[in-house]
This record gives C-alpha cells, sequence and structure tokens, in this order.
C-alpha cells in the first residue's frame, strides 16, 4: 500500500491561528477523509497540499515527490474541487473546459462528455448561472476529465440538498473501484464519511486528533448510557466527556474495556456515531485548556 | 448471494459479511469457483469501507473458504467440498453420540435405535421440518 | 505558457473587442484628439489596470496556481501578453493609416515605436507593483491614470505644443539616428528584464 501523499511535521503559523506539527499519509486507492470544525484547519491543509501556501515548517510529498519542486508535475496528476470554485463567471461552461483543458497533457474528452451527460449541464450556459450542485458537478466533471490519480476536495457537500450529496459519495465510491486513484476530502458533515470514508482524519485547532481507518475510530470509542448514580470520581475517569441530564448520562469512552468493567450490565454501550466522537472530542478539548 | 448489513447489531460488519458468505457456502448457493464480488464493489454497494470488506475476505481466505487470484478475483474454494461434508459429517457424529448417551440411559437397546432409524430413512423428506 | 495565453484571451475577448472598437475611433479620428497615438497608449494601460482588476475581483489566482502550472509561466503570460495588447493597438493605427494612404513620414514612424516603448515601461513599473501592493494598488492605480489622463497629458502636451517640445524632438533628431536607436532598446529592454525577474520573485513568494 503506498502513501500518495505523506505531510511530515508541517506547521504554518498565522496570525491567530496556527497548523502545528501536523503529519498524516494518505494511502493509494483510498478514499480518505479529512474532518473538523469550520476553521480548525482543513481548508488550510488542502492549500498547503497544492503549493498555494508554503508551509513554515515541515515537508509535504505528493507521489513521492517534493511538492514544491515539483509542483507542476505533480498538479497534472491531481483533480481538485473546492468549495468556492472561482472559476470565470462569466464564461459557459464549454469556454472554462476548453481553458482548463489545455492545461492537462491528459485531457479526456470523452470522459468529460460522458460526465457532462451523466450530470445534465449544459454546455453553454454561463457558469454564473448554474446552481451552487451543479457548479459542484461542474467541477468534478473537470477533475475526473483528466486521468488524475488524486482527486483532492475541499468540502465538496457543505451547502448541497442530501439528494446531491448522496449522488457525490456515490460518485467517490465509483472513483476508486479503480485501485490506481485515491480521493482525499474534507468535510465537517460527518454523515457523509460515515457512509464512504476508509481512512479518516480529524483535524482539530491546527492539530490531528487521530487519523485511522473508519473502522478502528468506531472500535476504539464507546458510547456509554446509564444512571446518574452510577457516576462518582474513579468511574468519571475513562471518559472523554459525559453529558448529564436529570435522567440519566451518556459518555463518550476510549477505553471500552474498562468501562465495560466498571458498569457491566448496568448501562447500555453503543456505537458513537462520528459525529458523537467529534463533539465530545472537541468539548474535552476546551475543558482540558 | 445477498448480503445485508446490519449498522445497528452489536456483531462487528465484517463478521456479518464472513458470516453470510460462509452461510451462503455452506446453504450450496455459492459453489466452489463462483466469483465474488470485488472488495471495491462490494464496498460500494454495501455503503461501506473498502478496509472492511478486504478484511472480510482475506479472513474468509485464512480459514479456506475463498481464494484470491491476483488480477482476477476471489473465488469460492475448492477443498470447501470435501471440508464441508467432513464438517457436517462430524456434526451428524456429535448428534449420533448425544442420541447414543440418551438411549443408553433410557434403556433404549441398539436394535430399538435401527428401527427407529429405518422409520426416520423411509419418512417423506421435510415433514414435520417447517 | 500558450494555455495561459489562451486564457487571457478567451476571458477577455469581449473587453479587448470593446478596446478595439474604441481605439478605431480615436484612429478614425471620429473622436478628434491632437495626439491619437497618446491616447492608444493610454487605452492599453487602461486595458492592463482593467484586466489586473478583475482577476482579483474573480478570485481567479487560486484557480490559476492549482493548475499544472509555474508561477514563472504565469507571470511571464502577462508580460507578454499586456506587451503584445499593446503592440496590437499600435498596430491597428498603422494599418488603418497605411489602408487610407495616410502612412506618415519617416520622422512620424517614430510615433509608433514611442508608443510601444511607453507601454513596455509602464508595464515594465505596472506588474511589479502590482504584484507587490495588490489589488489596492490597482484600485487607486486605475483612478490616478483617469486623473492623469485628462488632465495632466493634455496640459503637457499643449505645453509642450507651445515650446516646442523644450527641444528634445530636434535633440533626438541630431543624435546619430543608430545609435540612438539601440540605446534606447536595451535600456528598454534591460528594464523589462529587470522588472520581470521581481515580478516572478514576489509572485512565487504570494500565498492564496
Amino acid at each position: 500500500m503506498e502513501d500518495v501523499v505523506v505531510l511530515d511535521q508541517v506547521s504554518k503559523f498565522y496570525k491567530d491561528f496556527k497548523l502545528d506539527r501536523i503529519s498524516f499519509s494518505v494511502k493509494k486507492g483510498f478514499i480518505h477523509g479529512l474532518i473538523g470544525r469550520n476553521g480548525a484547519g482543513k481548508t488550510s491543509t488542502i492549500k498547503l497540499l497544492m503549493n498555494l501556501i508554503k508551509p513554515d515548517e515541515g515537508s509535504i510529498r505528493i507521489f513521492g515527490l517534493d511538492n514544491r519542486e515539483h509542483g507542476k508535475e505533480i498538479r497534472q496528476r491531481i483533480g481538485f474541487v473546492y468549495a468556492d470554485n472561482h472559476y470565470y463567471e462569466d464564461l459557459t461552461v464549454e469556454k472554462m473546459k476548453r481553458v482548463i483543458a489545455s492545461f492537462y497533457h491528459n485531457w479526456d474528452e470523452q470522459a468529460y462528455r460522458r460526465y457532462l451527460g451523466m450530470f445534465d449541464l449544459p454546455a453553454d450556459k454561463k457558469i454564473k448561472h448554474l446552481s451552487k450542485g451543479m457548479k459542484m458537478k461542474y467541477s468534478i466533471a473537470l477533475a475526473l476529465s483528466h486521468h488524475a490519480e488524486l482527486i483532492i476536495m475541499d468540502e465538496p457537500t457543505s451547502g448541497l440538498d442530501p439528494v446531491v450529496r448522496r449522488e457525490i459519495l456515490e460518485l467517490m465510491s465509483e472513483i476508486i473501484q479503480d485501485e490506481n486513484k485515491t480521493v482525499l476530502f474534507s468535510t465537517h458533515i460527518t454523515s457523509d464519511l460515515e457512509q464512504v470514508a476508509d481512512y479518516i482524519t480529524f483535524i482539530h485547532d491546527g492539530h490531528i486528533q487521530f487519523s485511522l481507518t473508519k473502522d478502528e475510530v468506531m472500535e476504539k470509542y464507546t458510547l456509554v448510557k446509564g444512571r446518574t448514580d452510577l457516576l462518582d470520581p474513579d468511574t468519571r475517569k475513562p471518559f472523554i466527556g459525559l453529558r448529564e441530564t436529570p435522567v440519566g448520562f451518556e459518555g463518550l469512552s476510549d477505553n471500552p474495556k474498562l468501562v465495560f468493567e466498571l458498569f457491566g450490565n448496568q448501562a447500555i454501550y453503543e456505537r458513537p456515531s462520528l459525529e458523537d466522537i467529534m463533539v465530545y472530542t472537541i468539548k474535552f478539548n476546551h475543558h482540558a485548556r | 448471494m445477498n448480503i445485508l448489513i446490519s449498522n445497528s447489531a452489536n456483531e462487528p460488519i465484517y463478521e456479518q459479511i464472513k458470516r453470510q458468505i460462509k452461510e451462503s457456502i455452506l446453504r450450496g448457493e455459492l459453489n466452489e469457483g463462483d466469483l465474488l464480488p470485488s472488495i471495491r464493489q462490494l464496498a460500494k454497494d454495501l455503503h461501506i469501507s473498502v478496509i472492511t470488506t478486504k478484511r472480510a475476505y482475506d479472513d474468509l481466505e485464512k480459514e479456506g473458504y475463498i481464494a484470491t487470484v491476483v488480477g482476477k478475483g476471489s473465488f469460492v474454494a475448492g477443498q470447501n467440498r470435501e471440508f464441508l461434508r467432513e464438517k457436517r459429517l462430524r456434526w451428524i457424529e456429535e448428534k449420533l453420540a448425544e442420541v447414543v448417551a440418551e438411549s443408553k440411559a433410557l434403556n433404549v437397546s441398539l436394535p430399538e435405535l435401527i428401527e427407529m432409524l429405518k422409520l426416520l430413512y423411509e419418512e417423506p423428506p421435510n415433514e414435520g421440518k417447517r | 505558457m500558450f494555455n495561459i495565453l489562451y486564457k487571457e484571451f478567451v476571458v477577455q475577448r469581449t473587453v479587448i473587442l470593446a478596446y478595439a472598437v474604441v481605439a478605431i475611433l480615436f484612429i478614425t479620428q471620429l473622436i478628434r484628439v491632437d495626439g491619437p497615438m497618446a491616447v492608444i497608449s493610454m487605452l492599453a494601460m487602461f486595458f492592463t489596470f482593467g484586466t489586473a482588476a478583475y482577476e482579483d475581483k474573480n478570485n481567479s489566482h487560486v484557480l490559476l496556481n492549482s493548475l499544472p502550472v509555474a508561477r514563472k509561466e504565469i507571470v511571464t503570460a502577462k508580460y507578454v501578453f499586456h506587451i503584445a495588447f499593446g503592440i496590437c493597438l499600435v498596430g491597428l493605427t498603422f494599418i488603418y493609416r497605411t489602408i487610407i494612404g495616410a502612412l506618415p513620414k519617416d520622422a512620424a514612424m517614430w510615433q509608433y515605436v514611442i508608443a510601444v516603448t511607453v507601454i513596455v515601461w509602464f508595464v515594465s513599473v505596472f506588474f511589479p507593483m502590482y504584484f507587490w501592493l495588490g489589488p489596492r494598488f490597482v484600485q487607486i492605480g486605475m483612478i490616478v491614470l483617469l486623473i492623469v489622463m485628462f488632465t495632466a497629458v493634455p496640459m503637457v502636451y499643449n505645453l509642450g505644443v507651445k515650446h516646442n517640445f523644450w527641444g528634445i524632438p530636434d535633440f533626438i533628431q541630431s543624435l546619430p539616428r543608430f545609435l540612438l536607436f539601440v540605446f534606447a532598446t536595451a535600456v528598454t529592454i534591460v528594464f523589462l528584464i529587470v522588472s520581470r525577474l521581481i515580478s516572478v520573485r514576489l509572485y512565487e513568494r504570494k500565498q492564496f
């Protein structure tokens, strides 16, 4: 299993925010989800990969090449989809495509036409007249029409209705039917990741909380529900976060074994959703300050 | 072959897949040499991770139920016919051992037991089964 | 680099056409001015400002730099495109005058050369400033240019006519033609090269 992207101790300092020694890798042939709140550093990470911004520390390798020395080469093989697609709004779908196609050696007009048809995109419409969902699909069509090996998407589903979101996620699964292609997408919509991601990297406040397979994430945590009288200073220990109400408590723990030892059959254990994990972890980090 | 995954069950998803594929093989729905869906296609159809389907297939291969040929895919393994038969024979032996023990406890003689067996063999199939 | 030039052309096609039409109005004297070549040069400058403003508004830097393209190429393409545009506008004048048979005398041929040189010098100053100061510069610069075009330039021109341009044209004509030409060209080229080097440096440092 090859690493298509490797970030090694990458830091980026802004006035009131910083990406702090980010390290993770993206394996070839899988869908890798980058999740985090708005402002956690997802878009910055993607901009670093695309060489739109430069790191203050650390190195980034894509396809085994340093992304600053070989940026142009690397970007030949990358299809990108951004949340705000900065196309020339006054151009038509067709004209903009011609401009973009001229940059790629491996432009595949047939593939593009296929996607146009699949997404029902009107070639003669001006980009400014496309709906958000259409713009996103157009973006995807362009990104997939030059035999790109790595598809990078920054919040591709935000602002889209559930039907379109589903379509886009299905498309991602379709893309990696070819095991030489890799998808990296960032989002704060956790249910999207639950459906489609193989690996999940959780970034919070400029730090990587974890970078694991989806199964590993799900198996690492457990959601516990029980009576309030079960809680005491000792039993609170294994919890990352607790939500206490007059009618019971709910808590997330990253130590399922210990929790079962403490509560046994007196509590209900459930598989947490990615959203539970994210929310409890974020709240925990805030209290830990 | 149909595979149905429950997200709310406590059984891990890869276990559910393994179990259902095994059952399909044992039931004879899948036969030796049958091509299984690729791990990626299966992942897409079930809306789960490729890593999960891969894990299930890897385990099934280790346990001898399937075999993977690089570039071609995964197939139901050949020894299964024998393997299954062995398993089922063993099951029969175990059950017979239980029956024998019970019979001895109730003082049922061997000839009586054989009579009962004869009658059961001659019964039309599936009677009283549903 | 040609794909970048293609992009510039496609994106600005309508604008280019509009400028060509306006230029023709001045060239054919449908709008009478005393120094049509000066106006042509100014048009080229406006064009440069205008396109820069459009690119900024559209935030197309993000798109462009996500494509498989080097920053150096983007900068070079800008120089090439805008200088070419200026030359085309000047060329338009030349063609028109050739057609109507009003080809100017030898001395007036200098008009064209000077117009192009002015444009090249403008571009050489514009781009480093633009890459250094950004959209603000464009917004302010445009206004300044407008003011200059409608006040300072006519003023200077009229003054020049009165004072026979302070003897500069005569002085120039008294110098050895060839030497002058070579010197002017050399200076312009050096200026252009230095400008581009600075621009590339500035653009490569930019973060989007």
